[in-house]
């Protein structure tokens, strides 16, 4: 069944469910009733009627017995004067057919009907059962069992003879006069009454008058012993309301009682159709009422319905509108009861939202113009800070800056000066949307010449409004001002921790056109204005500063290559010369003079190695020195340093030894400058040292060389182990004249192996000796520049 | 290489008077011809004039120096096989190997010994006819 979705379909069913479970239940239990109560009258009627129609058979035949009787005792003499007694009662009883009289020893002697008289047949009939009962009995009456000859029903009843020969009278009774006795208790009514036998055949009928017409009715003789309510006769007692069949079958209701004397049985039965015609009208009636009741309560449903959900469906659709946001409709139900209420409730409400909502409206409206004022002051400045950081150009960043606080400030014009210190006047920078030449005429007056809002603004360090220009008091530029058609102005001043360095000017068409906040804005303009002007400063003079750098440096390279040139130029042809003289190629030279000439020697190489120090450290601490890494042997290059200095250190009588393994491994790095590191070590070991030894010793611990030179010379005092590496430092001064060197040596081999990724230490003990340990990768990291 | 000439003939390519008389004064007693250039771009035209057996160039000269000099007497099929020795007073590291990368035979640092470089230029006079 389709479960109803609307409110309508809901009320009309539940209407319409209501009246039908009401009409239905007591349709029902009245039905009921009306049904018990018409088979209770009905079976009680039936039972009256079979109870009479019993009683009154049962008493007919008795009746009959006592006229047979009487008859019989009356002629008790001779045959004829019987005879005459026997026509005498087939006369005046119709029901008696026949009469035989039996004598004692079952003899027939007379047998009279009405169309037949047999006198002494002596038929023997001492077998038939009447006699038998008879001779059995004590001397009372025997009534047979019904039997059929050609479907007329009979029975017998057989009494008696007093006497001496005492026979037996035995009188063949038609039971077809049942039927009349029968019809006189029917009377009335539509019932039928059978009077069936013992063995179910049907002996006597009464039909009602309507119930004669019913094709159902049963032949005289009809065996109904199939019927149920024929075999139930053996039930001793009959409930209310026993259905049961006619002989076509037809269910009817019925009632039973007994006929001892006949050994047969009264049907009252009635065809249910007929008997319980009561109830079916019944059930008629109330069917169409419940028809009708059906019909006017959906109607009813459907009339209540309607005036119950049009309302609610108002209320809905004005729901459904107040949550779409439509406020402004209005719930029109006028019905008076509480949905009326409800309705005024929601436009109540609507009309409430409606209010809280145009509210929010307002607020978000307003909060969105702050925010969008605020976001585009934050864009301007976040702008302005940009224009700060990427240009160098202070022109187009105070440009910039007018133009945006022109832009916020909501004016018409504006300009911003830089004050000139030296000429003490204000210098237009940049001007926003009005005649640079007009201002720089008008504004940029020397302080001197007369108080002008800029100026007054600067010295008060605080912007000035000028609401009103024709209000205000006169001032040098306001005429010229208000005769290009401003009327308010705002001056704010740019100061730096330095001074002032110029003014911010906006102006304004309308009088009164700024607010305190917009000073407030203005400043915070001003401010980033006096920024970007320091910053332009640093931007320019770090630019200077950069070029100065770069010319320098591209100097410093040139003067290297140029001294280095023009040094070793003179000194080349000095030493050259010497040689050539000192080899006699100009002619033989006086011994003295050869003297002379060594000493020019010594000299010029003294001369050539300090050039070479003090360029190769000038070239470091420029950073213009690059080592130029090869594969090397650290083996070879102690073998040349070993080489090299074997000759001095002999002439010191001075013990040079090496020790190096030979599973060395290659080193990479730049040898020429790892052999002048050594060289001078070495050659410093075998200067300072007047006796003993000199150790060289090389070994490989993981990726780092170990060199270290030991001596046994003056050891070098606490003090003075880190200075040695300083340029132009030697232990004592008077030593580098002594001993021919140039101080720069150990600096620059520290720098050496320090560019090599190295470390060069030395310990020492005053008296005992020094070492110098050099520690480096021996794989270098090539491209390494001079710390 | 002519047969006709008695001695090893050697050119001097050199801006400083004094340099070249100590050249001068050293080979020539030493037994070689030598010619003079004083710059760059005479080097290169007396070195294909006269053909020398060996060239002494400086690097630091006027209008051409040592380097472009000598690709060009390198890139000449005339002056290509002649030996060029590089005196120069730069002693800048890599010096050696920019004087190599453009041809040159050997590398003298000033300030030199006149005796040293006497022993170069032996070690680098071609052999056919000495």
């Amino acid at each position: 069944m389709l479960r109803p979705r609307n409110l309508f379909g809901k009320y009309v069913l539940s209407f319409v469910g209501v009246v039908v479970f009401v009409l239905a239940s007591s349709g029902a239990i009245e039905t009921y009733f009306i049904y018990r109560e018409t088979i209770t009258s009905l079976t009680r009627t039936q039972e009256e009627k079979a109870i009479a129609a019993a009683r009154a058979i049962n008493q007919y035949l008795p009746d009959l017995e006592r006229s047979i009787s009487w008859a019989t005792r009356a002629s008790s003499n001779t045959t004829e004067q019987r005879l005459a007694d026997y026509k005498q009662l087939l006369r005046t009883t119709p029901s008696i057919a026949e009469v035989t009289l039996l004598d004692g020893a079952g003899q027939e002697t007379l047998r009279v009907s009405r169309d037949r008289t047999s006198i002494g047949s002596n038929s023997d009939l001492s077998r038939n059962p009447a006699f038998l009962a008879i001779k059995a009995g004590r001397g009372e009456s025997w009534f047979g069992t019904p039997f059929f000859e050609s479907d007329v029903p009979y029975t017998t009843i057989a009494i008696p003879h007093g006497g001496r020969n005492a026979g037996v009278m035995v009188a063949k009774v038609d039971l077809r006069f049942l039927s009349d006795v029968v019809n006189a208790v029917q009377a009335a009514g539509q019932a039928t009454t059978l009077v069936v036998s013992k063995a179910g055949q049907l002996i006597a009928r009464a039909d009602s008058s309507s119930a004669t017409l019913n094709s159902s009715t049963a032949r005289i003789g009809e065996d109904l012993s199939k019927l149920p309510q024929v075999k139930a006769l053996k039930i001793p007692e009959l409930n209310l309301g026993n259905i049961g069949r006619d002989a076509k079958g037809n269910a009817v209701l019925f009632a039973s009682a007994n006929i001892p004397t006949l050994q047969a049985a009264v049907f009252v039965e009635q065809p249910r159709s007929v008997a319980f015609y009561p109830v079916y009208e019944l059930l008629l009636r109330l069917g169409t009422l419940f028809v009708i009741s059906v019909f006017l309560s959906v109607v009813a449903g459907a009339v209540l319905a309607q005036r119950m959900a049009i309302p609610i469906q108002a209320l809905k659709a004005g729901a459904v509108r107040l949550g779409s946001g439509d406020f402004s409709h209005n719930i029109e139900v006028k019905t008076g009861d509480e949905i009326e209420v409800l309705a005024h409730e929601f436009n109540h409400m609507a009309s409430q939202l409606k209010d809280s909502y145009s509210a929010l409206e307002q607020k978000v409206e307003d909060r969105t113009r702050d925010l969008a004022k605020t976001i585009s002051e934050l864009r301007a400045l976040e702008e302005i800070g940009r224009a700060i950081a990427s240009s160098l150009d202070l022109k187009r960043v105070l440009a910039t800056i007018v133009a945006r606080a022109v832009e916020l400030a909501g004016a018409d014009a504006g300009a911003v000066f830089a004050f000139d210190e030296t000429q003490q006047r204000f210098q237009l920078v940049e001007a926003h949307r009005i005649d640079a030449a007009w201002v720089q005429r008008l504004w940029g007056t020397p302080v001197s010449h007369g108080e002008t809002p800029i100026g007054e603004a600067t010295r008060a360090r605080q912007p000035i409004i000028i609401p009103n220009l024709a209000e205000a008091s006169d001032f040098p530029q306001r005429d010229a001002t208000l005769a290009t058609g401003f009327h308010s102005l705002l001056a704010v001043p740019l100061l730096g921790a330095e001074g002032v360095l110029g003014a911010l000017l906006v102006l304004c068409h309308p009088s009164g056109g700024f607010s305190n906040n917009t000073a407030g804005l203005m400043r915070t303009f001003a401010d980033q204005s006096v920024l970007a002007m320091h910053n332009a400063r640093l931007f320019s003079q770090v630019e200077e500063k950069g070029r100065q750098l770069a010319l320098a440096s591209e100097h410093k390279s040139q003067f290297f290559a140029n001294m280095s040139h023009e040094l070793r130029t003179p000194l080349n042809a000095v030493l050259g010369y010497t040689e050539l003289l000192a080899d006699g190629l100009y002619g033989e030279i006086p011994d003295r003079a050869k003297q002379v000439l060594e000493r020019v020697q010594v000299n010029g190489a003294h001369l050539l190695g300090l050039i070479n120090d003090v360029l190769d450290l000038s070239k470091m601490e420029a950073g213009e020195l690059a080592l130029n890494c090869e594969d090397y042997s650290l083996r070879s290059i102690i073998d040349i340093v070993v080489a090299s200095t074997g000759s001095l250190a002999q002439a010191k009588h001075l013990a040079l030894m090496a020790h190096v393994p030979d599973d060395l491994p290659k080193g990479f790095g730049d040898a020429r400058r790892l052999t002048q590191v050594l060289l001078n070590i070495v050659g410093n070991a075998i200067k300072f040292t007047e006796q003993g030894t000199v150790e060289i010793s090389a070994v490989a611990m993981d990726d780092i060389f170990e060199i270290a030179i030991r001596d046994t010379g003056p050891g070098i005092a606490p003090n003075d182990r880190t200075r040695i590496f300083d340029a132009f430092h030697q232990v004592d001064n008077s030593t580098t004249r002594s001993k021919g060197g140039t101080g720069l040596g150990l600096s620059i081999s520290k720098r050496l192996i320090e560019m090599h990724g190295g470390t060069i230490v030395v310990e020492s003990e005053v008296g005992v000796g020094s070492t110098f340990v050099l520690r480096m990768p021996i794989q270098v990291a090539d491209h390494r520049e001079a710390a | 290489m002519t047969e006709t000439r008695a001695r090893r003939r050697i050119l001097v390519v050199e801006d400083t008077e004094d340099n070249r008389r100590i050249l001068r004064d050293l080979l020539s007693a030493a037994g070689f011809e030598l010619i003079e250039a004083h710059d760059g771009e005479a080097g290169v035209a007396m070195a294909g004039e006269h053909l020398p057996d060996l060239i002494l160039m400086d690097f630091q000269l006027p209008l051409l120096d040592g380097y472009e000099a000598t690709r060009r007497l390198k890139a000449s099929s005339v002056t290509r096989h002649i030996p060029v020795i590089a005196v120069t007073s730069y002693a800048l590291s890599g010096d050696e190997a920019k004087a190599m990368r453009v041809g040159c035979s050997g590398y003298i640092a000033k300030p030199f010994s006149p005796r040293a470089l006497l022993t170069k230029v032996r070690e680098l006079l071609p052999t056919a006819s000495g």
